[in-house]
């Protein structure tokens, strides 16, 4: 009893206390409404039939559709800024393939074979005709001829046709409002290449050996065995930059005419530079106000962290050790801990270039050297993050420079999928909706394991390859606090007929206590908690597929003792659960043989009849938890993932010519002034014929600020060459104005309480007082003010400056 | 846009009845925009072997059925099929289709794009498919074709970051399908299937939605499915005929509907008609509701004094909200912001007072309702049949003339009495609960027979028979 008290206590007393005072006090209005503030995940039919499959089904067309919209908003964003002829019928196709693939059938993967396809068509168009839009606007901006063609690459098998050649270069859009930092990764000969920024400055590039695994994926036809890799710094906000790439031999047989052209070269790019619009992006991240890039905790000097020891008492952490045998994945003991993290000694020892401990050190990279480095030490490091392989060669524990070690384990698993009618049972069959697995038993994937680990002056890697069908890449780049991990899963095998559902389990040694957060919709951030629900009792709760909740951009799990916080980042939405303390799960790839809803298909999805391939990115981030610049930092990485930056390929070409590239304006941002942190430009584009849809979103949650968190945009200062104007406030959809707008005033029953995780499994009772103010017309010289997570939208007339 | 109202004449929403349970008809049907078949697919009506959804049916037969009563309503959602049917047709079917809207006998809810997922999507293309589909909603039939009810009727979850954007974009309600089966009883037993949703904790009144879960998903009540997809029966109306059935059908009918009101609150409920595809053969549809609506509203045996009536989402909403309010005549006067108009002459003044003892009695009969409800949940003793007859005598005397005073003095002492009827049975069950709640030696959930609780509902005049006196430990007001 005191359990399920504690779990409605706040339905229950509120309305007990209230209802009474409003008979007796208050007068009688309309109905009085009971509160809700939680959410309805996951959706069960009964209590067998929970239906979070479908936040993975079909996980190539979601992640499709995400890419997409990133080309949507970039299109839409240059149609303004560059002036473009009118493009509305390119706009129709693309709002109509997005919103149909946002229905409730189709997002969600539970359609036919033949209706995917269809719509993978559909987009594939509206991407190209984004593309057509997107060039239309570059050239314009850049100078370049109209007829300039620019390619996409197909990054997701590595393969690229307009730079495996010997000279080339590439545009990155950023559709963001703040200059984006991300690494270049583009499949070349294997020659050495150098790299120029629009300055005509050769900047750092490594090449690095394309994993096995991803060389294997069929449909990839290029023979092309290496990867380029740079990092593109400060992509301006609101624009692109342009880098141009050269074999080095070339370079030097040419060199006295290179020279030369660079003086000539020089002098035009400075007459360039005279045009009043060149390089005002900001490299400066200082004076934001919510957010101090110097004092960003990967950042704090090493302090001496000698006694620091990793405990290693949690018993657990699934950690199937690999072992020579194929055939023996099943006799790994599932409960013994993790025995093998390592500690880092001395923190000092790490993060400076010199490495105090020799002997862990076989091949001294030069400090400019081009090439990787096949490496046979046990660890890959940058300066703020350590990874450490055990015995095994298994990814074993994490340090970071801050003196936090924890543990980590990366696993594959597969559930078999339930057959009902096999078993002669009456449950439901699962199905795109309904994850079911046949047993609570998870099938480690561990067949066939190998560890390679690379290591260059911008990138160190390990490559893992689990089994024929799973394997995964672990990235750390030079000066980035985020380890990226490239998973590749399938084909997955039915030789057995039997479905399978493919996760990937990260397993620390913290202690979460059956307590994870899981996003919304790529906003806020929702508390979970092991077999609970907030508002009922869940009996005969499943506890595998009923603990499963949406992830669509991030999941994270929090150690209150140790203050470390793990989070993972994905690149579309997956299911995912913390089912294990210390540990989170993300379902990566479904392949089953039945249908739960009629749609009278199985979610079987093949190539040539063999089963698809699955790639994808998680981004893994750990930090202390109380530490708030970072949770600032890990809301705008959020951002960085959903809007990822394109790039664009210049098309092959024999006359591509450095000289030719440099003269052209290489480098734009249309973002006139420096928003302060947490503003986003969620929405630029034509409205009507010289209005614009304007929306302002402020990213940042209460929780995360320090101050109050409120922000403020001056219109006026937004963008350059476009005068704003007048300006309409309207609700967030753009179909009424805000002050014709009145909420009606229903009678609710207590009140809402203040935070909603907070009082999830804490029953902290704290009440939201918050009223609604009057709405005001909008003048254009005042400041749009953004509290925490408001979006305001505008239509705005606006009219070009020259 | 200021006074558009005034020529959307959404004050012909139906005239509900204080005192009578009002029926509001939702004719509608849900369509997907892929599944089985592809978006061209269902809109054309090809690739009939797979599916014999056919959506340029569907817009053609609901037209011309409208045509012929100006009573029948109609709800449209997906403004993606809406805007391939609108591209295809003339100006005057397009001029027809612009004053049924204009008379709110077609009502377009949630009006995005398609109805979207929610678990599996990013907020910006959500935002986008919405403004998409009220963009277009709103250059082909103007403001009066703005919806202004939430459509999510087979969602497969709900998250909070979607609520809040509806919120945010001015709808006045939701309207929700699929619930988890366990929540679903909780919302039952709470009083829940009608609710205050707040969509984020920082943005606060902001993001807050009424919201109504449906009762029967978005479909008819068992066997009142008309589509030629279902194979229930016609009603037939003439008690000459053979086949004569109409008493049957209308008494069954009338019990589901009786059974869904006991889930609301108030005296409106919202019976869908519809399905996925449906009303292709709109006639099917119409002739039915028509003939059973004609005999339910005639029949002698509707005891229970049924208003029913073809409706919409947002003229549910609108009576939810009127329902009781005293405010009507000030929401009158805000009308020219307001999506709804109301009728001057549903504002009185007088009943304030009147009958202040039956009042009094009720408020204090619908806080102990309260007290019962929740001790039910706590004890996990389930609904009991006196839970029944408390919630029923209280909405009784909330819902109908009785609280205003207005009935007679014998309707009046009736009313007293079922409302002490259903106190004094609760009163036991009270006890039950509380037996089964309090902590006995040992920890034993087992009720203790000696221990036994008292209510003491005369505490107003200071007076209490037993001396046995209990305070409401954890409900106490
Ligand atoms: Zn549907």
């Amino acid at each position: 009893m005191a359990r399920r008290a504690t779990w409605t206590a706040y339905p229950v007393r509120r309305s007990a206390s209230l209802a009474v005072e409003h008979c007796v006090h208050e007068k009688e209005t309309g109905p009085v409404l009971e509160t809700k503030q939680d959410d309805f995940f996951p959706l069960a039919y009964d209590k067998h039939s929970y239906t979070s499959g479908m936040f993975t089904s079909r996980p190539t067309f979601k992640h499709f559709v995400r890419e997409a919209n990133v080309f949507q908003q970039t299109a839409r964003q240059l149609q303004v800024v560059a002036n473009l002829g009118n493009n509305d019928d390119l706009f129709e196709e693309f709002s109509w393939i997005m919103g149909v693939a946002q229905d409730h059938n189709v997002i969600s993967g539970a359609m036919r074979p033949y209706v995917k396809d269809y719509y993978t068509e559909k987009l594939h168009l509206a991407v190209q005709g984004a593309s057509v839009v997107i060039t239309e606007a570059i050239n314009k901006v850049r100078g370049s001829p109209t007829t300039t063609e620019y390619r996409l690459c197909y990054f997701n098998i590595s393969s690229c046709p307009n730079t495996e050649v010997e000279r080339f270069y590439i545009i990155i859009y950023n559709s963001l409002a703040w200059p984006v930092t991300m690494p270049v990764r583009l499949p070349i000969l294997n020659k050495k290449y150098d790299v120029f920024d629009p300055l005509g400055h050769k900047i750092k590039a490594v090449m690095i050996k394309i994993p096995d695994h991803v060389m294997k994926i069929p449909k990839r036809r290029s023979k092309v065995e290496d990867e380029l890799i740079f990092i593109a710094e400060n992509i301006p906000a609101l624009g692109f930059r342009s880098y141009f790439v050269e074999e080095t031999n070339i370079n030097r047989k040419k060199k006295s005419l290179i020279k030369k052209i660079n003086k000539n070269s020089q002098k035009k790019y400075f007459i360039r530079q005279a045009s009043k619009d060149n390089l005002t992006y900001f490299n400066d991240n200082e004076n934001y106000d919510d957010y101090d890039y110097s004092k960003t905790e990967t950042k704090v000097e090493f302090g001496d962290i000698g006694d620091v020891k990793v405990t290693n008492d949690n018993n657990n952490v699934i950690t199937p050790k690999p072992t020579r045998s194929a055939q023996t994945t099943k006799s790994y003991d599932l409960t013994k801990p993790n025995e093998n993290i390592q500690e880092v000694k001395n923190a000092n020892d790490f993060g400076n270039d010199k490495m105090a401990d020799n002997d862990a050190m076989k091949y001294d990279l030069e400090k400019d050297s081009y090439y990787s480095e096949e490496s046979s030490d046990n660890f890959i490091k940058n300066k703020y993050i350590q990874i450490n392989i055990d015995e095994y060669r298994k990814i074993s524990s994490l340090n970071l420079s801050n003196g936090v070690n924890i543990s980590l384990d990366i696993q594959f698993f597969y559930y078999v999928s339930d057959e009902p009618a096999k078993l002669n049972s009456s449950k439901r069959n699962p199905g795109a909706y309904i994850f079911r697995s046949i047993d609570s038993h998870p099938e480690p994937i561990i067949d066939d394991f190998e560890t390679t680990i690379f290591k260059s002056n911008v990138v160190e890697e390990i490559h893992c390859k689990y089994s024929k069908y799973a394997s995964l890449t672990l990235k750390l780049y030079a000066n980035n606090p985020i380890v990226e991990v490239d998973w590749l899963v399938g084909p997955v095998s039915i030789n057995d007929d039997l479905g399978k559902e493919v996760f990937i389990r990260y397993t620390t040694d913290l202690e979460n206590k059956g307590v994870f957060y899981t996003d919304a919709n790529g906003r806020q951030t929702v508390k979970r908690i092991r077999d609970r629900r907030a508002l009922y009792e869940p009996y005969n709760l499943d506890h595998i597929a009923g603990n499963y909740y949406p992830v669509t951009s991030r999941i994270y799990i929090e150690d209150m003792k140790r203050n470390i916080r793990v989070s993972v980042f994905n690149d579309r939405s997956q299911g995912g659960t913390s089912l294990l303390d210390g540990s989170i799960d993300l379902m990566l790839h479904r392949r089953i043989l039945t249908d739960d809803s009629g749609v009278q298909t199985f979610l079987n999805e093949t190539e040539n009849d063999v089963g698809i391939i699955v790639r994808g990115t998680h981004y893994l981030y750990i930090t202390k938890s109380n530490y708030k610049q970072n949770r600032l930092f890990e809301k705008k990485f959020a951002k960085e993932i959903e809007l990822k930056p394109q790039i664009l390929i210049s098309k092959l070409n024999r006359n591509t010519d450095k000289k030719k590239w440099i003269i052209l304006k290489n480098e734009f941002s249309s973002l006139k002034t420096k928003l302060p942190f947490g503003v986003h430009i969620l929405t630029l584009q034509k409205w009507q014929t010289n209005k614009l849809l304007l929306r302002l979103e402020n990213y940042l949650e209460q929780v995360d600020v320090i101050n109050d968190g409120i922000k403020k945009v001056f219109l006026k200062d937004l963008l350059k060459n476009i005068k704003l104007k007048n300006v309409t406030e309207t609700v967030l959809s753009a179909n009424i104005n805000l002050k014709d707008w009145t909420p009606l005033q229903w009678q609710i029953n207590g009140s809402f309480v203040k935070n909603f995780n907070d009082f999830y499994g804490n029953h902290k009772e704290e009440f939201s007082t918050d009223t609604l103010g009057p709405v005001r017309d909008f003048n254009i010289n005042e400041a749009v003010v953004l509290v925490p997570q408001q979006i305001r939208t505008f239509i705005v007339d606006f009219e070009y400056e020259n | 846009m200021i006074g558009y109202q005034r020529l959307c004449k959404h004050e012909q929403c139906p005239v509900t009845r204080d005192g009578a349970l009002n029926v509001h008809i939702i004719p509608h049907s849900h369509m997907d925009a892929g599944w089985v078949k592809t978006f061209d697919d269902y809109y054309y009506g090809t690739k009939s072997s797979v599916s014999s959804a056919n959506v340029q049916l569907i817009y053609h037969s609901v037209l011309s059925e409208l045509l012929h009563d100006k009573r029948r309503k109609f709800t449209f959602s997906e403004t993606a099929y809406f805007w391939r049917w609108w591209k295809e047709q003339r100006g005057t079917t397009r001029a027809t289709f612009r004053s049924l809207v204009a008379e709110g006998r077609i009502e377009f809810a949630g009006g995005g794009w398609v109805q979207s997922d929610e678990a599996t999507v990013d907020y910006l293309q959500l935002l986008d498919q919405y403004t998409w589909g009220l963009r277009k909603l709103n250059d082909t039939l103007g403001p009066c074709g703005k919806p202004k009810a939430a459509w999510q009727i087979d969602t497969y979850g709900h998250t909070r970051e979607h609520t809040s954007l509806l919120a945010q974009m001015g709808f006045d309600g939701l309207f929700i399908g699929r619930v988890e089966h366990r929540e679903r009883e909780t919302m039952i037993e709470e009083d829940k299937m009608e609710f205050m949703w707040r969509g984020s904790d920082v943005l606060g009144k902001m993001s807050d939605i009424m919201t109504h879960t449906l009762y029967n998903l978005y479909n008819a009540p068992e066997g009142f499915c008309f589509d030629f997809l279902c194979s229930d029966e016609p009603i037939v109306e003439d008690p000459d005929s053979k086949s004569y059935n109409a008493d049957k059908r209308v008494n069954d009918f009338i019990t589901q509907i009786e059974r869904q009101a006991k889930y609301y609150d108030h005296d409106n409920i919202m019976v869908t008609m519809g399905g996925d595809f449906t009303y292709q053969s709109a006639a099917n549809w119409f002739i039915n509701i028509d003939k059973l609506i004609n005999h339910v509203t005639t029949h002698p045996a509707n005891m229970s004094d049924i208003n029913i009536f073809y409706s919409t989402p947002s003229c549910y909403l609108k009576s939810v909200y009127l329902y009781g309010r005293r405010d009507k005549a000030l929401y009158t006067e805000k009308a020219d912001h307001l999506p709804y108009g109301s009728d001057v002459n549903t504002y009185w003044t007088g009943f304030y007072t009147s009958r202040p003892s039956l009042k009094y009695l009720s408020k204090r009969a619908h806080a102990f309702l309260q007290v019962v409800k929740q001790l039910s949940v706590l004890s996990r003793m389930g609904d009991s049949y006196e839970l029944h007859l408390l919630r029923h005598a209280v909405g009784l005397v909330l819902h109908h003339d009785a609280i205003t005073g207005t009935s007679q003095q014998r309707v009046a002492n009736d009313f007293i009495r079922i409302l002490s009827e259903a106190i004094e049975a609760c009163s036991k069950k009270v006890s039950q609960f509380l037996s089964v709640l309090t902590p006995t030696w040992g920890g034993s959930r087992r009720p203790k027979n000696s221990q036994q609780f008292i209510i003491c509902h005369q505490l107003n005049i200071s007076q209490c028979r037993s001396n046995v006196l209990w305070t409401l430990e954890i409900s106490s007001p």
